[in-house]
């Protein structure tokens, strides 16, 4: 199999000879794109399931990158000896002291393979493929009923006012990266589409109450087993923001912006953790949610599963500033505790205007 | 502003701007400085009282430009949609190459991607073509390799969206992967902001010999480094090795620099890069960078003394390296290829293969 890389690359080498080569020794010549290289390969010739050796020489070979099958062993290599073992048909071929029979059932050896670094006659350029933006006029393209896309409605800005007894949604429990808070795999369909993707929002997070995998409780009504997108959005039906605990480095892994921009969707006013991946504290911003640490990071104990949270103070936020939190338990008792943030000057606007978006819009 | 190759005044733009910052970074540091230091530094925001503590501080960057594939472009314009611009800050492109599935071939693969994603290559081509975004259709190429063919310049600076974006720095350009909201923030006109990195100074003595490729090269330093070894640096290539691979070489070496984790790798530039840009019909980018040579390589005295200007340094003899072979399931599980008839009696590898692929963003230049 032969993905060149471009269009240009593939006129070239079909104008030079190099095509018909390999096509003549039986390759099969795919599109000018990704391809195996990322998975997307429905390969049919080898049951999944069966163990089996490939080379390629592409960039990655994870466990079921190419093929989709575990237990496929794919290997890496250049793309001569990639050749080189195509046409030995073995993974063990080595060209500088292995032979192979040619017609005549001669023993041969290859030639190490010369050639140039340019095409002599330069490359074939059709200028193809390529669309030059017209401008303004255009109208953006997206259907009211599409699954897979939907524009976006600035988020509103924050009213001025201190979060007065927001409902926990989860105090999530060790490692929670962005893809436990925004899983990846079957949800990349509709990473255009914010309100269909929010649907896993924390769901790969354990519940540090019940250890359970993406469920909780919904305090509203006392049900217990709901995922946490169900109970984000029965909140915000009732018009409620609610608040998300985290432990350490809360939000590794990825840049995901899924991962801050879901839970701001559906109702998050502001996330308190023991400490924060650097990157999402960032998207969080960006998004309009309150990013906080605990101060002392043994308070995170103190956060009951039915608690109300209070944040106090928001008026003077400022950079370097303390914030005052209040756990309302279900028992009647209150707790204050301190938290800290990171926000500078410019961040508290972002935080003011609802997104940092919202305030470049306002500026432009 | 949207062309379909980087027009030159875009180009002597940054190497003007380059120049300047590295006016002031000079006499803040007072020392020479690194192929890497040059260029990141050479595309600061405020280049007077920027942080530059290695491995803590985040720099505040300005990028040449953006470029986006199909899958995380949607998300990045959608946001971008609600900065209030009438069009990208700066020059960016949309490729449309991750959503083709293999199947059957070129044709029949193209016309079913293109029904199964029509609402999705409708509304990028859409957006694009409205907002100032060049538009590459599916079909017409793989982001890293039409970015190399048409986009990436010596001394440049880009962030794309997927993770095989450093395949331009075989052409000299600071390349890097990032999320869409970076892709997002840059073209609403805020800075990037990344780790101000750690430099891996890598040195390429000898020529590469026989069998062996320059895909060797990077397998050996996944080899030495793990697929770990990257993280928060950028690995700046030197010595006289380099000019003996070819730009496309290179390229394949930068693109699988990724698999370190590395925030981008660079090369200096050289005859190699400038034979590329001519045949790729960019004759005065060549011209251009040949003249401003200087900014597109490290100082003299760091090639001298690596050790005291880089913060590890690995040395590839080029003559001695054999080809290598990488697997199964990690990319630095890394082999020479004449060691491969034991390790697959050993580990009981099926030796027959079920399929061989060329080609991809990462050779096919």
């Amino acid at each position: 199999m032969v993905s060149p890389g471009s269009q240009l690359v593939k006129d070239t080498i079909a104008r030079d000879g190099q095509l018909a080569t390999l096509e003549e020794a039986g390759a099969v010549m795919l599109s000018n794109s990704c391809g195996p290289c990322i998975g997307q390969w429905q390969r049919e010739d080898i049951p999944k399931g069966t163990r089996n050796s490939l080379v390629n020489s592409f960039n990655r070979n994870f466990r079921g990158r190419n093929d989709g099958n575990p237990e496929t062993l794919s290997f890496l290599a250049s793309p001569e000896m990639v050749t080189i073992m195509a046409v030995s048909g073995k993974l063990d071929f080595n060209p500088n002291t292995d032979t192979l029979l040619n017609e005549n059932g001669d023993a041969v050896k290859f030639d190490p393979p010369t050639g140039d670094d340019l095409p002599q006659s330069g490359y074939e350029d059709n200028k193809a493929g390529y669309q030059a933006p017209k401008g303004g006029d255009t109208k953006v393209i997206v259907a009211d009923d599409s699954q897979r896309l939907q524009l976006l409605t600035p988020f509103t800005p924050w009213d001025g006012k201190d979060f007065d007894s927001l409902p926990l949604l989860i105090k999530a429990k060790g490692k929670c990266t962005t893809d436990h808070i925004s899983p990846a795999g079957p949800w990349l369909k509709f990473r255009g589409h914010l309100d269909n993707i929010s649907d896993n929002m924390l769901s790969g997070a354990t519940n540090a109450f019940t250890d359970e995998v993406g469920k909780g409780k919904n305090l509203l009504t006392g049900e217990t087993g709901k995922t946490f997108s169900e109970t984000a959005r029965a909140y915000k039906k009732e018009g409620l923001q609610f608040v998300i605990v985290g432990d350490e480095n809360y939000g590794e892994g990825s840049s995901r912006e899924h991962a801050a921009m879901s839970p701001r969707l559906l109702g998050c006013a502001a996330v308190l953790v023991k400490s924060f991946a650097r990157i999402h504290e960032t998207n969080l911003k960006k998004q309009g949610i309150l990013a906080m640490c605990f101060k002392d990071g043994s308070d995170y104990e103190k956060i009951q599963e039915n608690d109300r949270i209070s944040v106090k103070g928001l008026t003077a936020l400022a950079p370097g500033s303390e914030i005052e939190i209040v756990l309302n338990h279900a028992d009647g008792g209150t707790e204050s505790i301190s938290a800290v943030h990171t926000l500078n000057d410019e961040q508290i606007r972002w935080f003011k205007s609802g997104s940092a978006l919202n305030l470049l819009r306002s500026e432009s | 502003m949207a062309e379909r190759t980087t027009p030159l005044s875009l180009v002597e733009n940054t190497y003007k701007k380059t120049r300047s910052n590295l006016e002031i970074i000079r006499k803040r540091l007072g020392r020479p400085l690194t192929l890497s230091e040059k260029t990141f530094y050479g595309h600061l925001i405020d280049p007077e009282n920027q942080d530059l503590t290695r491995g803590e501080s985040f720099l505040l960057l300005q990028p040449d430009r953006v470029a986006m594939q199909d899958a995380t472009a949607q998300m990045a314009i959608l946001q971008f949609m609600l900065s209030g611009r009438t069009e990208s800050a700066v020059p960016a492109t949309v490729h449309c190459d991750h959503l083709i599935r293999a199947y059957s071939g070129n044709d029949a693969d193209l016309n079913r991607a293109n029904e199964e994603n029509k609402e999705v290559y409708d509304f990028l081509a859409s957006a694009s073509s409205r907002y100032n975004i060049g538009f590459w259709e599916p079909g017409a190429g793989i982001i890293h390799q039409i970015v190399l063919e048409n986009y990436a310049f010596p001394g440049g600076m880009m962030i794309g969206t997927d993770s095989h974006t450093p395949n331009a720095g075989g052409l000299g350009m600071a390349a890097s992967g990032v999320g869409g909201a970076d892709a997002s923030d840059v073209m609403a006109g805020l800075p990037w902001e990344v780790k101000t990195p750690e430099i891996l100074g890598v040195k390429l003595t000898g020529k590469l010999q026989g069998w062996t490729s320059p895909k060797d090269v990077i397998f050996k330093l996944l080899e030495k480094l793990t697929v770990k070894g990257g993280t928060n640096r950028v690995v700046e290539y030197f010595g006289e090795g380099c000019e003996s691979i070819s730009c496309t070489g290179k390229a394949t070496i930068t693109n699988m620099g990724a698999e370190l984790g590395a925030t981008c790798s660079i090369f200096p530039y050289d005859s190699r890069m400038a034979a590329y840009l001519k045949a790729t019909e960019r004759s005065s980018l060549a011209a251009a960078a040949d003249e401003n040579r200087d900014i597109l390589c490290a100082d003299a005295e760091v090639a001298a003394h690596p050790a005291d200007y880089y913060d590890m340094v690995i040395e590839i003899n080029l003559s001695e390296l054999e080809p290598q072979i990488s697997g199964p399931h990690s990319p630095d599980a890394v082999n020479p290829v004449s060691a491969m008839k034991d390790k697959a009696r050993e580990l009981d590898w099926p030796t027959e293969l079920t399929a061989a692929q060329i080609g991809s963003s990462t050779n096919s230049s």
